[in-house]
């Protein structure tokens, strides 16, 4: 087929400086890469790291990596997917050879490229944009079912598989409670996910009253950390063990030191939240003598993409809940503004949508 | 037959680009903001560059014995290509043919700050591009 050769993408150029921008369509590069004309797209937490400037990136480079859309040219290589159908993608593409990767450990590949972020992670081109490369398209891609909608689709490759990963890599049991610090989009997928994995019950700590109500009517036990002590409203939960599994959803080093003495002995600590410091004092005694269990980092979206679209499916956890705003995509900039203040909780992107 | 004929057109042209990039009005600063001391270590030629990456920056090539935060280990050729923003540094860490010590924060860091140096380099180079 015959594309334009620009199309309409969001371009950073400094922290707070994102413009739309006519920028080269993108083309096939290797035979295991998909053309994916972008439907949807929405911004992450971790976009706000450059826009913010709390990470260090350079001028010139399309945006955004939560993104579906559908497939519009594939490589002589690619096998799983056929012109015309409707796909999402994870926020990075793993080069699907090196050791890490034949240990199914997708996420921690040398060689991974996150989409929109910049030469630091990959110099992979965004999909806050019209088309994007999808490289390695087997292995970064899914089928969408039929009965699943766009919006539905949408945040499986990122921020609700991030959570999910959070709280599965835990020992999580049937029965088991969850304390979530932080009712951010990572906070409330972390909740929804913990419940989805048989968690009895779910405690979800922030200050913001509406992420709070919006938790509440998801099925979490809210606590406004201004109002109450979220420590006294897990050891009444537990008869004063402390909660199985403690997710800090915020990546601040004050959120950390708010999840600690929520931990039971035993406990397991999870950090879906991105730490951008370099080091800061850490309570390690504490939890040595709390025999605590750690997890943190990247999020192994590709091997668990398939888990969340078919709970997804099933309906036992529904991600548009989580959606504030729909803008078509030469808003971008406004909707940066709105999730940056926290006006927004998930701004959903169209490129095809008039503005 | 590699790029580079020897150690010291590696020095000229890949230590050329940190030296140039020192004095930069914008790129300068940005090394200065790494904090770290970047030791890069050449094959085909054998060859090493250490960058004292705070202010003030420092250029040294040669063998150093001086202790490095980052050490990344590559083909001189593929240095180059880099410099022309024709290899990708991920990459060549998944295929095995770069190889990095030291915190990846500082790596990633330095990364942002390298492509307002390409055009330093494609100046330098130009000479003997077009002998």
């Amino acid at each position: 087929m015959s594309m334009a050769t620009t199309m309409q993408g969001l371009v950073f150029h400094a922290a707070r400086d994102v413009r739309i921008e006519e920028v080269p369509t993108p083309t096939l590069v290797e035979a295991t890469d998909a053309l994916l004309r972008i439907d949807k797209a929405s911004i992450c937490g971790s976009d706000l790291h450059p826009y913010t400037g709390r990470m260090d990136a350079e001028d010139g480079f399309t945006m955004g990596h939560e993104y579906m859309g559908t497939v519009v040219e594939v490589g002589a290589s690619v096998q799983q997917f056929e012109v015309g159908d409707r796909a999402l993608g994870s926020f990075f593409a793993c080069c699907g050879a090196c050791w890490l990767c034949r240990r199914g450990e997708f996420s921690k590949c040398l060689g991974a490229q996150v989409f929109g972020l910049g030469m630091a992670f990959g110099d992979l081109g965004g999909t806050q944009t019209e088309y994007a490369r999808i490289p390695m398209a087997d292995l970064t891609l899914r089928k969408i079912p039929d009965d699943v909608t766009d919006e539905q689709a949408l945040f499986v490759g990122d921020i609700l598989t991030t959570a999910y990963d959070a709280v599965r890599k835990t020992d999580l049991r049937s029965g088991d409670v969850v304390a979530v610090v932080g009712a951010g989009p990572v906070g409330l997928f972390a909740m929804m996910s913990a419940l989805a994995l048989g968690a009895a019950q779910v405690v979800v700590i922030d200050k913001v009253a509406s992420r709070l109500a919006l938790a509440s009517s998801l099925g979490a036990i809210a606590v406004n950390a201004d109002e109450a002590d979220a420590q006294d409203v897990i050891l009444e939960l537990t008869d004063w063990r402390g909660a199985d599994v403690v997710v800090d959803a915020v990546g601040h080093e004050s959120a950390l030191k708010a999840a600690m003495p929520l931990l039971r002995m035993g406990g397991h600590l999870t950090i879906p939240g991105v730490y951008m410091d370099d080091e800061f004092t850490f309570p390690v005694g504490e939890l040595w003598i709390h025999n605590a269990t750690i997890h943190m980092g990247v999020a192994n979206i590709q091997a668990h993409m398939d888990e969340v679209l078919a709970l997804v499916r099933a309906g036992r956890i529904d991600p548009t809940a989580l959606i504030t705003h729909r803008l078509p995509l030469d808003q971008a900039a406004q909707g940066y503004e709105l999730f940056a203040s926290r006006e927004a909780l998930k701004v959903v992107l169209e490129p095809g949508a008039a503005g | 037959m590699p790029i580079f004929n020897n150690a010291d057109e590696v020095y000229e042209y890949v230590g050329g680009v940190f030296r140039e990039a020192a004095s930069h009005p914008d790129v300068g600063p940005k090394l200065m903001n790494v904090g770290a001391v970047l030791q890069l270590h050449y094959s085909d030629p054998d060859a090493q560059i250490t960058v004292k990456m705070s202010d003030p920056i420092e250029v040294t090539t040669g063998e150093s014995s001086g202790p490095a935060d980052i050490h990344l280990y590559m083909r001189a050729d593929d240095a180059d290509a880099f410099w022309r923003g024709k290899y990708s540094i991920p990459m060549g860490l998944a295929k095995g043919q770069v190889r990095a010590k030291g915190p990846v924060n500082k790596i990633l860091k330095l990364v942002p700050a390298t492509k307002p140096m390409f055009p330093i380099y494609e100046a330098l180079t130009a000479g003997r591009d077009d002998a």
